[in-house]
């Protein structure tokens, strides 16, 4: 008899061992398969999001937030085993740029509640993984991953109208287009120098200058800029004012970041408008024309630290 | 006896001095067209000889007649009296018979045009023109025979009953010497003809023959045997026609224009310039020789000088064309309309004939532009060269010592992107002046980029293919033109394998990078303290954005709505533009948005 009660409770204790092997198989495995998902597909849903539009036109890498949402989506129900009933897929503070996604995988029907003394707490499994695309640069494992104080040089065309003899310019200058991605930065004016066009070159240098305005002044369309087609006419009656008094005192720059230049004062300058953090500033005084038109050659010197590619 | 005449005494009054120094310029290239005009005279009946009267003493006799005026602009002409003979040997081409005269005229009025406001002594004036590549030869009628009527020698109701032809009359002339002037002026050119005296026994006429109607028997083989006409038994007609040459040559002048083909760097410019010191304009009774002088700048940007795998570069040209002329001094002749009128002529026949109007310009230009970068496909390119536009403005009138100044802007077209692939999904052509649109790069392609551009038909003159002006840029390597792209999206590994250059990695929301700096794109952000906060907080309650129930039910749903849509496309979008999958299926959607500088 005692020995049939034995078997009994030994057929019994194997049931309940069964029973708790299959508990956890399922808590571990499900969920190590829904890990695993979890990674696989936030790293092909990244990808697809990837904008490439946005790229193209600025350099930087950026998601889009809910085509990346509904990739996941859909790529999670067509590959979960879908052991449970149902699941929860939240989706916490999705950045584009730069790419971050947070997900929480919560399948609600391993919720448990655990009893100590006095207190009962609430556990449910889940799987949560933050994922990110990342620019590996060539110095990431230094010290300071940017190379300081780069320098390029570029060519601006100044064009301002005579006043009483005088030229007063001060205006707003874009930075080169080379050092517009985000990997660059302290950004500043160097150094400004000027060369003289002669009349061989005139019409070509004009030509380049009304290319470029757009390309490289703030403000193109500004009046005092005197930027019109009148230029031409005055090319062609020969009153084109060349004439300019004028030396490296008289050629200025302004860097709204740290107000670094040499002597100028900023007078004219308007950095809380937003137009750009750099201006350059020239006078001169002008034979001959009282009123007129006038080109210079700008040689800008540009300074910057860049963490390259 | 010689009748050869001499351009004694020849009266010019011309409306025109011809320059005294007729220097040319270098490029200046002058083209001769040679003109013989010949005038056939009649002598009037009234003035024919009496025959049987061998002692006759005809005295002096002219004629005068009246013809076109020679081309506009022609130099003074040469005359002259052209021998007739009665007979001409065969081989003797110089040789001009008494019959060759009158089938000649007998042929001039058959075939030939009348000038119905200059006749001569009642019979208009006929002429043949007979034209070749730089010469011609014009012959013309004075006088009234005509062979179906009678041998009618103008003057007076002459009755007569002997029909003479051409053959007639032939037997019926004789050589008499003469005398031509010529006066030319800008209306006429008149020949005054003078018959010198005759005596006629001087003829030496050994026999007169009666032809009566038995012409054949004119006996041109013997030299001093003349059949004359009579209209009587006692009227005897001998008559001298007289062949009149008057040679000239009109000179005119050209600049064959050159053939340009200039290279040229990138974000510079370049020059052409031509002048021409002498070229002959003719319109409708106006004739000048003009000057111009022609120059063109081209100028070219090339923006940035480097740029990120699969970024976009400004290409820009403009075109400066000058061109100017003027009336030569001393070279305008015009005819009945005066100079004002002249030089208007001349100015429009200038305007039409010499220089492309702007739509022209444009329409040449714009299909003469080849543009091809490196790392660019063939068929992108190609929609770039398609959608280019030439927009010129010109300023200034085509007015002699004027300067007509043209600007064109070669605008590059606009490259549409497809959203989210970034592919190439069309080119239009631009609504800007389009410096700032872009062509783009490959997105795989990494290293140089070079330029390479031809733009032909610069010449604002009207000319053949083969004068026309061109420039090139890039050409021979010219480093000006290249931009170098900088790998960034993609990389190709040692087995031309291409990847992403950037990583996915999962990461602790407390300690993103450790051990080592943030990658480039996070860099700048992770250094702010907010930011690192934001991170921590990636799971609160405040940083939910979506959430989505699946079930059996929801996922079987999913399914349907989407086996159409692969994956790699884009976003299809709702009435509000939101992504419309996103809309449809999630019950917590778009809240607690925050942009990556929102704090």
């Amino acid at each position: 008899m005692k020995w049939s009660f034995a078997a009994a409770g030994m057929f019994l204790l194997g049931v309940i061992g069964v029973a708790v092997i299959i508990l956890f198989q399922k808590l571990t495995t499900s969920n190590e398969n829904d890990y695993y998902l979890l990674k696989e597909i936030t790293e092909a849903a990244m990808y697809d999001s990837v904008d490439f539009k946005y790229y193209r036109e600025t350099g930087e890498l950026k998601i889009s937030r809910e085509k990346f949402v509904e990739n996941f989506t859909r790529r999670y129900t067509e590959s979960t085993l879908f052991i449970g009933s149902k699941y929860i897929i939240s989706f916490y503070d999705i950045m584009e740029e730069p790419p971050k996604a947070s997900i929480i995988i919560d399948t609600e029907i391993q919720n448990y509640q655990i009893y100590g003394e006095n207190t009962k707490a609430d556990y449910t499994v889940g799987n949560i993984l933050t994922g990110i695309l990342e620019f590996v640069g060539k110095n990431t494992n230094k010290n300071n991953p940017y190379i300081e104080n780069k320098t390029i040089t570029r060519e601006y065309y100044s064009m301002p109208g005579i006043s009483n003899y005088k030229i007063n310019f001060t205006e707003p200058i874009n930075k080169p287009s080379e050092l517009s991605s985000n990997n660059i930065k302290n950004i500043k004016i160097k150094k400004v120098t000027y060369e003289k066009i002669s009349n061989n070159n005139l019409i070509g240098s004009v030509l380049n200058a009304k290319m470029k305005k757009e390309l490289d002044w703030t403000r193109s369309t500004n009046k005092e800029m005197n930027y019109e087609n009148n230029y031409y006419e005055e090319i062609n009656s020969n009153s084109f004012e060349l004439k300019i008094d004028i030396d490296n005192n008289e050629i200025d720059y302004y860097n709204c970041s740290d107000n670094s230049n040499r002597s100028y004062s900023g007078t004219g300058v308007s950095c809380e408008a937003n137009y750009s953090d750099y201006w350059i500033h020239w006078t001169g005084t002008s034979y001959g024309n009282e009123n007129g038109s006038t080109i210079l050659k700008l040689i800008i010197t540009w300074e910057y630290d860049e963490y390259e590619y | 006896m010689n009748n050869k005449g001499k351009t004694i005494n020849l009266l010019l009054i011309l409306t025109f001095l011809l320059p005294l120094d007729v220097k040319a310029d270098l490029n200046v290239v002058s083209k001769k067209e040679y003109y013989e005009n010949y005038y056939y005279f009649v002598q009037p009946y009234y003035e024919t000889i009496y025959g049987y009267k061998y002692d006759t003493y005809e005295l002096e006799q002219k004629n005068i007649g009246i013809f076109s005026p020679q081309k506009l602009g022609s130099d003074i002409g040469e005359a002259e009296i052209i021998d007739l003979k009665r007979n001409c040997a065969i081989e003797d081409k110089n040789c001009y018979s008494f019959q060759k005269f009158w089938d000649d005229y007998k042929n001039i009025i058959s075939n030939g045009n009348t000038i119905s406001t200059i006749s001569n002594n009642e019979c208009n004036v006929s002429y043949i023109t007979n034209r070749k590549s730089n010469s011609e030869i014009n012959q013309y009628t004075h006088g009234c025979w005509k062979e179906e009527n009678s041998a009618e020698i103008k003057g007076g109701n002459i009755d007569f009953n002997v029909n003479y032809n051409s053959l007639g009359m032939a037997c019926s002339s004789v050589s008499r010497s003469a005398d031509v002037t010529v006066e030319s002026n800008d209306e006429y050119l008149e020949l005054k003809i003078v018959r010198k005296p005759l005596m006629f026994n001087t003829l030496n006429i050994k026999k007169e023959v009666n032809l009566n109607s038995n012409i054949s028997n004119c006996g041109f083989d013997k030299q001093n045997e003349v059949a004359p006409y009579r209209s009587s038994y006692d009227d005897f007609k001998y008559h001298s026609p007289i062949l009149a040459k008057y040679t000239y040559t009109k000179t005119t002048y050209n600049c064959p224009n050159t053939k340009y083909s200039e290279k040229a760097s990138c974000n510079n410019s370049s020059n052409i310039s031509q002048k021409c010191g002498q070229k002959t304009i003719t319109a409708i009774n106006a004739q000048s020789d003009i000057n111009y002088e022609q120059t063109g700048v081209i100028s070219n940007i090339i923006s940035p000088t480097k740029i990120y795998q699969g970024g976009g570069i400004s290409i820009g040209f403009i075109y400066y064309n000058t061109l100017k002329w003027d009336f030569k001094d001393g070279t305008l002749y015009q005819r009945e309309i005066g100079n004002t009128e002249a030089k208007k002529r001349i100015t429009t026949e200038v305007e039409k004939t010499l220089i492309k109007t702007t739509e022209q310009f444009e329409n040449e230009l714009k299909n003469n532009i080849e543009l091809s970068l490196d790392g660019i496909s063939s068929n992108y390119m190609n929609q770039i060269n398609n959608q280019l536009q030439v927009n010129c403005q010109r300023s200034g009138n085509v007015v002699a010592g004027e300067t007509l100044t043209t600007i064109c802007t070669i605008i590059m077209p606009e490259t549409k992107l497809a959203i989210g692939t970034g592919k190439i999904d069309k080119v239009v052509a631009s609504t800007t002046d389009g410096i700032t649109n872009k062509i783009y790069t490959d997105l795989t392609f990494s290293g140089k980029t070079h330029l390479y551009a031809k733009l032909s038909k610069l010449n604002m003159l009207k000319v053949d293919d083969e004068e026309e002006w061109s420039i090139s840029f890039g050409d021979d390597n010219d480093t000006s033109c290249d931009v170098d792209v900088e790998r960034r999206l993609y990389s190709t590994s040692n087995s031309n394998k291409v990847s992403y250059n950037f990583i996915y990695r999962p990461i602790d929301v407390n300690n993103p990078f450790p051990n080592r700096n943030a990658g480039i794109n996070w860099y700048e952000w992770w250094n702010n303290s907010y930011n690192k906060d934001r991170l921590k907080d990636s799971y609160s309650n405040g940083s939910l954005q979506y959430e989505i129930e699946l079930n059996p039910s929801s996922i079987k749903s999913i399914k349907e709505s989407t086996t159409i849509r692969d994956y790699y496309e884009w976003n299809e979008d709702d009435e509000k533009n939101n992504n419309k999958f996103v809309t449809d299926n999630f019950n917590i959607k778009r809240q607690n948005i925050k942009e990556s500088g929102d704090y």
